[in-house]
Order: structure tokens, then sequence, then C-alpha cells
């Protein structure tokens, strides 16, 4: 099972849809800087500048995609700090799969999961469709 | 520096020293750079390719025909699983102080950034990441001088 940040926890996480307002509550927290600005190859990424944490965001990312983009990297600010260290291939590999984990749950909480299907979900929230695999894969694996 | 070849009386001037430390510094850090590739089974058209450069520059650096920037030590660090901080003192660069200070470390950011997040390594994406790092470092800055101007301890 991988341990979500107490942070996220504490504001509901796997009970209720965190949103992009609860990403900037918890990121203006934690005293990191959030950039959205015209990124052509990432939809976002993380990193120190200096010893300054930041985060930046596709300015064309909308609704629900960027809520969950944004908790992807708030998820491995928590969980993966980067400042002095690097990542082989791999590890960059199981940091990306549980920063996903996170943050699909943070949008798509368990109830809501259970409740109605992904499609209705999508309408409602704007989610991309590369999240419904993943949220499947996570429910069964598990069973959050 | 002056030194005194007893064969041929000739007196070593200081510009001719430091070239010969630099040849020195670049054979030893090509050969280091080689034996980690090696050893990872890697090739040099591998490590080329993962940092972006062409392999007759890789060859260079090996054989200790050139020197390398500081990013490009970095990226070698990064594509061969090796101690940055290692890399930069091999390769004759100041390391950057241990708690991530500014001097000498503003680059190393981006090119960690870079290798960590690149999946197509092209100059234009490392030139989007330039840009980024630059709006973003004239916020740092601002912030220091309002913090000098308050008085405040540094973030």
């Amino acid at each position: 099972m991988i341990a979500a940040p107490q942070e996220l926890i504490e504001i509901g996480w796997g009970h209720k849809v965190l949103t992009y307002e609860d990403f900037e509550r918890l990121a203006d927290a934690a005293k990191i800087w959030v950039y959205r600005t015209t990124l052509r190859y990432d939809d976002g990424f993380h990193y120190y500048h200096h010893e300054r944490p930041v985060i930046v965001l596709n300015k064309k990312l909308k609704m629900g995609d960027l809520a969950w983009k944004a908790f992807h990297e708030l998820a491995h600010f928590y969980k993966h700090p980067t400042g002095l260290y690097y990542f082989t291939q791999g590890t960059t590999e199981k940091a990306d799969y549980e920063a996903n984990f996170i943050s699909s749950v943070a949008v798509i909480p368990t109830p809501l999961f259970k409740a109605k299907t992904f499609e209705e979900i999508q309408d409602e929230y704007g989610y991309p469709s590369e999240l419904k695999w993943l949220r499947k894969e996570y429910f069964e694996r598990y069973k959050l | 520096m002056l030194i005194n070849d007893s064969l041929t009386s000739h007196v070593v001037t200081k510009k001719e020293s430091e070239k010969i430390s630099s040849a020195y510094l670049w054979r030893n850090f090509g050969s280091w750079i080689r034996s980690h590739r090696e050893a990872r089974g890697k090739t040099q058209a591998e490590v080329a390719k993962a940092v972006n450069k062409h392999v007759v520059q890789i060859s260079r650096i090996e054989n200790g025909e050139s020197g390398t920037k500081r990013d490009t030590v970095l990226l070698l660090a990064y594509a061969l699983n090796i101690d940055p901080f290692e890399a930069l003192e091999q390769a004759g660069f100041k390391a950057p102080a241990p708690d991530g200070g500014r001097d000498g470390y503003a680059m190393s950011d981006l090119s960690r950034l870079y290798f960590k997040h690149s999946k197509i390594k092209s100059k234009a994406r490392q030139k989007e990441f330039e840009r980024i790092w630059r709006m973003i470092e004239r916020d740092y800055d601002r912030e220091l001088i309002e913090q000098d101007a308050n008085g405040e301890d540094a973030v």
C-alpha cells in the first residue's frame, strides 16, 4: 500500500474530491512557488530552484486535468524530495507510480469511483481519459 | 610557478603550468568517466544520446582531449548514475555548498531538471527549461532583495 501524505489525508484525501483550490492552499502552506506557463513538452514538473520548491504547470490544462496534474507534482514534493537528489530510470518509474496513485485518488475518491461510471465523472469534473485506466488499476490493486 | 628542469633548464611559466594542470585534469576526468561508463556496460553512443551530445564529443572527453562544461559534467553524472558532487570534483569544478548554496550551483538545478524530466532530449526542450529557469530566477532575486530590505533571513 502506498501511504498518502498526511497533509492530504487531513483535508479529506480518499473521501472527498480535492480541487485545484485545495492544491493552491497546500502549496501555499508548504511555501511552494507555483507557475502556470506555456509548456510544449510537459504537462508539469517540479524541482528545487536553489532551495525553493517550485511546481510548474502547463497553462493549457483546465479543470479536473489541471487538478490531477497539480496533485501529481505535489505528491512528488511530499514523497520524493528532489533538491540534491536525482533518480535512476527505475526509481523515476516507481516515483511516478506513487504520485499517480496519490493524485488519482485525490481527484476521484473511492466513494465517487464506486458510485458513478468514469464517463459520468469525466463529464462532471473534466478529467482526461488517461486517468480512467490508472484509477481502475489502483482500485483493483489497493481497493481504494 | 617556476620549475627548473634539470635536463633542459627550461623554466615553466605560470601559463604553461596551468596548461599542464588542465591537460592532466582532463585526462584524469576522461579516464574516470570511461571507467564508469564501461562498468555500466554502456557505449559512448548511448551516453552521447542520453546527454544530447555528439559521440565525438564524448570520445574527446574520455580521451582527455577537451575539457567539459559544468552542465555537461552533471549530465554525464546523471546518465551514468554517478554522484554529481564527486563528478564535479573530478572535473575540477567547485562543488556546491552542502546547503545547496547559490554560488556555482545555479545551472546544476537546470541540468538535473533537464535530465530527470526529459523524455525528448532536444535543444528546443532545453531552451524551454532555460526560459522557465530565468523567469523563476527573476522572482527569486526579487524576493532576496525584499528580504534584504526588510532585514529578514533568506528562505
